[in-house]
């Protein structure tokens, strides 16, 4: 197929970038495109496009289309992962340096729910004491006992990048270019990680207004990309609302991965 | 790539040791003190193609050859010694941080360490940078009844609790680890077997393709029965009687002569470089030209190295100067120092050791425990770095590897004392002659370096004697001298001639005199053909000293003299620089449980013997 203008803009542009559009409007596949002409431009050994995601799911599906968009001696060079792999990576390799063990396991949710026992859902917040005490244990836990749960990783990942040159330095040298699919659904922290990457790599974000998956929770959705916008003053390509995928849209709520 | 750091437990004649270096290092020590060992130990850890020899170490790669400890209790299964090897490695390369990310960690360049939990807000450029820490680990596998060596990443938060993650050939051929061992160079830079000097350079040239297929495609096609058709008929014959026994559908004929059953890996071995050095001399292996020659050759191909510019090239060298002169040795050296990342070389040769900095000059020494201790020549006090290089050649180096440093003030003492203590030494037979005991004459050239000197040799951990003019000095200066020296000698007189012509009888100066006129060595330097008086000859001998210190005549004059002519000063001085190092006692040829019992002596001297 070839490639419309707009498309072209984005294959050629060295700066960040913003794509909207809606779903089918084929974000991923132009996404690919450009992870391919980037490959092609030269990538030091070593170097990788990281195409990040919010699910397994997600992964799977960037995966697929990976299999016809990008030629195969090339797929070694796109790192696809979800958020929370990718937070993991950095967290297991250097989360010592913020007064963890430098042995570190993930506390799986089921074990956590195991520690705060039957505090529900909706008691889940800081005015709950009990709560308190359970976020004040989970700390603990990752600080002293190596065990560190899923909502800490992003925190976490903001606090390596943030105060080591080194780390931003060697995730910015292996990955001269950072995908984000899904972006309106970033939170803070996960948001902030790609704001401190962004002075050393090209940025590219996905996102698509209609679907958004985490917009009950504050500073996601509208309000994310009006941060982009201004954080990153990207390349800005609105694909709009047509679909070019063929059959049902295969959305899949973001789990834990 | 840089190694930063060492770490040694159970290899060879070290128990334990921790090494730290600064770029390019030159590693001096006396004989057997463990610097082979240092770069073996580099090898099993850095070198792409080590731990796949079979058996990757040995019993004696294992200190005091223990490799086993029998269990406690009688039955018990015996434990296993594990010969333990850590590099630090910095200056990591952006291809290197990328493939081994998970593996890395910081290092502090100013405190030498790891950064520890807790200090993200130190990893931070310059001060602190990333590093990569390997280790090797040997050991016995009861089992399989054989050694394994196998090297990790120290650091693999991706391993299952208790497990590292192995280090990969190819990762480590990243780091350019190349190693000549002082035995065997040529056929570590000339054969082509993996990681020798040629193979390194056919594979950065990527010029191996198809070498090994093509050459035993072609011997496979040669014809050795055309050249031997007497072959014929016997193999014909063979077949025959082959036929009734077996019987074969192939066509033609069944059986054939080949070169060899050679393998890639036999024709590794096989292959030979062949040089021919003059015109009329067929080319011979190189096992056959000089040691001389091979060594040449070895830094024709490291300069060949350099110029394909390898990202990293971490070079370890023994003994460079074995069998060339000391201009290709100061090339071999120059190049280690300027084309290579990082270089280790052990040496014993002036010609080399001058050309590295103090600060790049790595003492080693035995410590307590089957330890090393290492010790920076810019660390030994005193010394600044063009001293190091202007005296490297005149016997600092000498010294610095021996047990003992006389140093004396002046050109004159330097001839004359070493000319006394050869008589001394051949009229007793008692007493160790001093170069054999490694205590050397050093000129410091005045007596104000002498305590600078003095106090580098000592911190070096050598015995020091001082030999010098008497001087009204102030406290402290005097301080400085007794300071520095084990045995600080004053003698009683203003000037070295003056304590010559005092103490040799006025016989022995005319002789000295008459026979310097007689050969006609006294130049323009009058001396009367008859004896005048003895205040006249003292008044002569004095001058004639003065004037021609570079002309050794003090020596000349002592080599007159027998032992009871020779200034007393001198020979008590000695002698208390014999009682330093005394002869070691006499092995007596029978088999005598007593006397097998005394200590060597060598090593030192008795307590408290040295003061006297």
């Amino acid at each position: 197929m070839p490639v419309c203008d707009l498309r072209q803009q984005l294959l050629d542009c060295k700066g960040h970038a913003l794509v909207l559009g809606g779903p089918g409007s084929g974000k991923t596949t132009i996404a690919l495109k450009k992870a391919v002409v980037r490959i092609g431009a030269g990538m030091a050994p070593g170097q990788s496009v990281l195409f990040l995601s919010f699910s397994k799911a997600a992964v799977a599906r960037v995966g697929e289309a990976t299999r016809l968009e990008v030629p195969k001696a090339q797929r070694g060079m796109l790192s696809m992962q979800t958020f929370h792999s990718f937070f993991w990576t950095l967290l297991s390799a250097h989360a010592y340096l913020l007064g963890a063990p430098k042995s570190l396991r993930i506390l799986l949710p089921a074990d956590e729910q195991a520690q705060y026992g039957t505090i529900k859902k909706k008691d889940r917040n800081v005015k709950n004491p009990e709560w308190d005490k359970w976020l004040v244990e989970r700390e603990r836990l990752f600080r002293q006992d190596g065990k560190i749960a899923f909502d800490l990783f992003a925190a976490n990942a903001v606090d390596l990048l943030q105060r080591s040159i080194h780390v931003r330095r060697l995730v910015a040298q292996r990955y001269p270019l950072i995908i984000v699919d899904e972006a309106q659904d970033t939170d803070a922290n996960a948001w902030r990680c790609i704001e401190l990457l962004a002075p050393l790599v090209q940025i590219v974000c996905l996102a698509d207004l209609e679907q958004q998956i985490f917009d009950y929770l504050p500073g996601i959705g509208p309000e994310r990309i009006v941060t982009i916008k201004t954080s990153l003053t990207p390349l800005e390509l609105d694909l709009g609302g047509q679909n070019h995928r063929s059959g049902v849209t295969d959305r899949h709520i973001g789990s834990i991965p | 790539m840089k190694v930063s750091r060492l770490r040694i437990a159970n290899f060879r004649g070290v128990k334990s040791a921790e090494l730290k270096f600064d770029g390019h290092c030159l590693i001096v020590g006396p004989n057997n003190v463990g610097k082979s060992t240092i770069c073996e130990a580099l090898d099993l850890v850095l070198g792409p193609d080590r731990i796949s020899r079979f058996p990757p170490v040995e019993e004696f790669d294992f200190h005091n050859a223990v490799y086993l400890t029998p269990g406690a209790v009688e039955g018990e299964e015996p434990k296993t010694v594990t010969i333990h090897i850590e590099v630090v490695l910095t200056d990591i390369n952006a291809e290197v941080e990328n493939r081994c990310g998970q593996h890395l960690e910081f290092w502090n360049t100013v405190e030498k360490r790891l950064l520890n939990e807790g200090e993200v807000d130190q990893a931070i450029p310059p001060l602190v940078v990333t590093c990569l820490r390997l280790e090797t680990q040997a050991v016995y596998n009861l089992e399989e009844d054989e050694f394994e060596a196998q090297t990790y990443y120290s650091r693999s938060p991706g391993a299952e609790p208790g497990e590292l993650n192995k280090v990969n050939k190819d990762v480590k051929r990243m780091f350019g680890f190349l190693y000549l061992r002082a035995v065997r160079t040529g056929s570590r830079a000339l054969s082509l077997e993996r990681g020798s000097l040629l193979d390194v350079i056919l594979r950065l040239r990527e010029s191996r393709a198809g070498l090994w297929e093509k050459a035993i495609g072609r011997l496979r096609e040669l014809d050795i029965e055309k050249d031997a058709t007497n072959l014929h008929p016997v193999l014909k014959s063979i077949e025959a009687r082959l036929g009734k026994y077996i019987a074969s559908d192939v066509d033609g004929r069944t059986t054939k002569l080949h070169v060899s059953q050679l393998t890639r890996e036999h024709l590794r071995k096989t292959m030979s470089f062949f040089l021919a050095m003059s015109k009329d001399q067929t080319p011979v292996p190189f096992q056959q030209v000089g040691t001389g020659t091979l060594n040449v050759l070895v830094l024709a191909l490291l300069s060949f190295i350099a110029e394909l510019k390898p990202a990293s090239v971490i070079f370890a060298m023994e003994e460079p100067e074995i069998a060339v002169p000391p201009h290709t040795q100061r090339r071999i050296a120059d190049y280690l120092l300027h084309s290579t990342t990082q270089a280790f070389v052990t040496s014993h040769s002036p010609f080399v050791i001058e050309r590295f900095e103090p600060e790049q000059t790595l003492l080693l020494s035995r410590g307590p425990d089957s330890s090393i201790t290492a010790k920076k020549v810019s660390d030994a006090g005193g010394l600044k770095g063009n001293d190091f290089k202007r005296y490297a050649r005149r016997g600092l180096t000498e010294c610095m590897l021996g047990k003992g440093a006389i140093i004396v003030e002046g050109l004159t003492e330097f001839h004359a004392l070493p000319a006394a203590a050869r008589i001394m030494e051949e009229s007793d037979s008692t007493l160790q002659p001093l170069d054999i005991s490694g205590a050397a004459f050093f000129d410091a050239e005045s007596e104000s370096n002498m305590p600078k000197f003095g106090t580098f040799f000592k911190a070096l951990g050598l015995k020091t004697f001082s030999f010098y003019d008497f001087l009204v000095r102030p406290p402290a200066k005097k301080q400085l001298l007794t300071d520095a020296f084990d045995v600080d000698c004053e003698h009683p007189y203003a000037g070295f001639e003056d304590l010559v012509v005092s103490e040799t009888s006025v016989d022995k100066l005319w002789a000295f005199l008459d026979d310097l006129r007689v050969s006609g060595d006294n130049g323009s330097f009058a001396i009367p053909a008859t004896k005048p008086t003895d205040a006249e000859v003292k008044k002569l001998v004095a001058s004639a000293l003065k004037g021609s210190k570079g002309a050794g005549w003090a020596a000349r004059l002592f080599e007159g003299c027998g032992v009871a002519e020779l200034p007393v000063s001198v020979t008590d001085f000695l002698k208390k620089v014999y009682a330093v190092f005394p002869k070691p006692a006499e092995l007596s040829a029978e088999d005598d449980p007593v006397a097998a019992a005394v200590p060597p002596a060598a090593e030192g001297p008795p307590p408290g013997a040295e003061f006297a």
